[in-house]
């Protein structure tokens, strides 16, 4: 589904991401690991299509599409979604507007007709009671004046709204309850299936044990340094980063 | 062209086709011989520096004889819920409504039946620069509403002032509202014209509230693409009073809003929420004052600007806390998002603060769209186009929030929504 060969990303002269390569199948989770700083918001931002990075060298292919020559907004109808590590907060658009005018730019792609109201709403109240979301935030403004753990919440309900063929969630977990984990996993493992594909960036393993990954990598300085199954993110936890980046320097 | 005798006919002819009372005729030939000496206010008035009046001092406008009441209702705007709705059609109104609760009617009526009630209103107007003078010299109608003590008046009172297709008209009007001790009420000032047509307009507003009133004021500017508006709202709130005044500027050519509010009681509140938009080559001119003269009284005032293509804003706001002003809490801020390298803002937020005891501040901020925001809403599938006005809208919606009722809030919004076309139309706004 998705390839990412010998990708090289520059931001403001300084190189962050050296030489990425990574496949992802459909039905497949993988989860990506690594120290602070070591570009895995880079990677999730690029494979989205944010601007104000610089690719000097690579290739990314999605469902045999160049992935890098197209537009964030197309990406995102290709069925791309990037689960924010900030979410940004958007005062005066509603969160519901948001949430529907995105589902129906996803279904004009498709060639379906424009979501009915009275479905989109039990549909939506329906993902909410599963996220244990209250209803009010529907009619607040996109991610505006919400808790960091609510923004998160509201990340899971628009894709679980979305239903993408591929999403990245960049530290999702990050900033949750235990409570709160617990259910974003269960959104998560909501939308696996054997269609679908899911990238977690996270830094703890608790996530993991609720989602269980098919593979896990280590980025570290750019390049993914050590690739390997669930057991992999077991033995990060125990013995930390760093014998990685002894071992990658050897 | 002798512009002098062109508004001496303008004013002769009013003057003849008004029977006014006595005190009224000598107070405007004053008004009128004051403005002839000044004329419109210049670049050189402080007050001025920013708004050019020249392409107004070179028309020359006719008071509007006839309304041409068939060509107004495309004009009309939406209804708003349980409202009791006036509508003025180049200055006239066209049916009359009247309220068992509360005192309404129009300017007109009032002189010639009671004079004395809004007489102090007339007499008192604050002659700040020669547009008072001019719009004392020629405005003869507009709306009278008293709202008696403790009566809680919850129909929203739509007045709709509604310029047609007559090249070079004017119209000046005044309104009088008085809420009296303990009085509640929502009113709607509403001007819409149509486009490619010159006309001048002036609207001058005298709102009293007494101790414990509660007021809530809308008023919308909409003006045609030609038009040439100066608005002038003087407020004054007693002990305990509160306002929430919503001032929204969309259209027009040439806009100059003025709000000069006053505490003259102890512990009243009021809340001040602006929008322009301006596109074109607009100019939209706010010109606000808050005098905290009196103790423990609270301000708010926000007001946000959107400057497209070569459109100009100019925000000049001040707060003015006296000596005895004590524990007065005033805040002030003017956002502004430009959107075009061509448009222009001169923002001025100020405070004169006398008094020591006091928690004010004030700010200004000009930016352009937050790039972050748009590729959050890009990743979500919507097209840049339509991504840039949702946050465009966003920005202006934003200053819904204090909009407490309902179905005004709805009013609102719809109202706004207008000014975006692009944004995708939901199925269930359409209702
Ligand atoms: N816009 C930018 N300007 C300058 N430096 C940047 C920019 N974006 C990222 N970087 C730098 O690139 C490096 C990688 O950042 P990135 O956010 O991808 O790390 P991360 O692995 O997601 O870290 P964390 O675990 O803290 O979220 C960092 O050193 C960061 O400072
Ligand atoms: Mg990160």
């Amino acid at each position: 589904m998705l390839n990412v060969k010998n990708l090289h990303v520059k931001v403001e002269d300084k190189n962050i991401l050296n030489g990425i390569d990574l496949q992802v199948n459909a039905g497949e989770v993988h989860a990506i690991m690594g120290p602070n700083g070591s570009g895995k918001s880079t990677l999730s931002n690029v494979l989205a299509g944010r601007d104000g990075y610089e690719i000097t060298d690579g290739k990314v292919t999605y469902l045999a599409q160049d992935l890098l020559n197209m537009a964030p907004d197309e990406r995102a109808r290709a069925g791309i979604f990037l689960a924010f590590q900030y979410p940004v907060e958007i005062p005066g658009v509603n969160n519901m507007y948001m949430l529907k005018a995105a589902v129906n730019a996803r279904r004009k792609q498709q060639g379906l007709p424009e979501v009915d109201a009275m479905d989109f709403l039990a549909m939506v109240k329906n993902r909410m009671r599963e996220l244990k979301m209250d209803e009010k935030y529907l009619s607040r403004d996109v991610n505006s004046g919400f808790s960091g753990g609510e923004k998160k919440r509201n990340e899971i309900l628009q894709m679980l709204m979305l239903e993408p063929q591929l999403a990245i969630l960049d530290e999702t977990d990050s900033g949750l309850d235990i409570d709160a984990l617990k259910v974003v996993a269960e959104g998560i493992n909501a939308l696996r299936s054997p269609e679908r594909a899911i990238i977690m960036v996270t830094h703890y393993q608790r996530l993991l044990d609720y989602v269980k990954p098919d593979f896990v990598h280590v980025l570290s300085e750019g390049r993914i340094v050590r690739s390997g199954t669930a057991e992999l993110a077991l033995e990060l936890e125990k013995l930390g980063y760093s014998w990685i980046a002894e071992e990658a320097a050897e | 062209m002798n512009t002098n005798l062109h508004w001496q006919t303008q004013f002769d002819n009013s003057i003849a086709q008004n029977a006014n009372p006595n005190w009224l005729t000598e107070l405007r030939h004053q008004a009128f011989k004051r403005w002839q000496t000044s004329g419109f206010p210049t670049l050189r008035n402080e007050r001025w520096k920013y708004t050019e009046l020249m392409p107004l001092a070179q028309t020359e406008f006719h008071l509007s004889k006839n309304t041409s009441s068939d060509h107004y209702q495309d004009l009309l705007p939406e209804t708003i819920e349980n409202s009791l709705r006036l509508i003025f059609v180049d200055g006239q109104l066209i049916s009359e409504l009247t309220s068992d609760e509360i005192y309404l009617a129009t300017l007109v009526n009032t002189l010639k039946q009671n004079p004395a009630k809004i007489e102090p209103y007339i007499t008192n107007k604050n002659s700040i620069d020669s547009i008072t003078d001019l719009n004392t010299a020629l405005a003869t109608d507009g709306m009278v509403i008293f709202i008696p003590a403790n009566c809680n008046f919850t129909r929203p009172i739509h007045l709709i002032y509604l310029y047609t297709q007559i090249q070079n008209n004017m119209v000046h009007m005044q309104n009088i509202v008085h809420l009296a001790e303990g009085a509640t009420a929502t009113i709607v000032e509403h001007h819409i014209g149509k486009d490619d047509n010159r006309y001048f307009s002036t609207s001058f507003n005298s709102i009293k509230l007494e101790k414990n009133a509660n007021l809530t004021y809308y008023r919308w500017q909409e003006q045609g693409s030609d038009a040439y508006h100066i608005n002038r709202t003087q407020l004054m709130q007693a002990t305990h009073s509160n306002t929430a005044f919503f001032s929204f500027d969309l259209k027009g050519h040439l806009v100059r809003n003025e709000i000069f509010q006053e505490f003259i009681g102890e512990n009243a509140e009021c809340k001040l929420t602006g929008l322009y938009l301006g596109r074109g080559k607009q100019h939209i001119d706010n010109y606000i004052t808050l005098n905290h003269a009196v103790p423990f009284c609270r301000s708010e005032q926000l007001f946000k600007g959107i400057l497209d293509d070569r459109s100009h804003g100019v925000f000049h706001g001040k707060v003015v806390v006296s000596k005895d002003a004590q524990k007065t809490d005033a805040q002030q801020h003017n956002a502004n998002l430009i959107l075009s390298d061509k448009a222009e803002i001169d923002t001025q937020p100020q405070l004169e603060i006398y008094a020591d005891d006091v928690k004010c501040t004030h700010g200004a901020a000009i930016g352009q769209l937050d790039e972050e925001a748009l590729f959050y809403l890009e990743s979500r599938g919507i097209n840049a186009d339509i991504a840039k006005q949702m946050l465009i809208y966003g920005f202006a919606a934003d200053t819904l929030q204090h909009v407490e009722q309902s179905t005004l809030h709805a009013f609102c919004q719809t109202r706004i929504r207008h000014y975006f076309p692009e944004m995708p139309l939901l199925q269930d706004e359409l209702k």
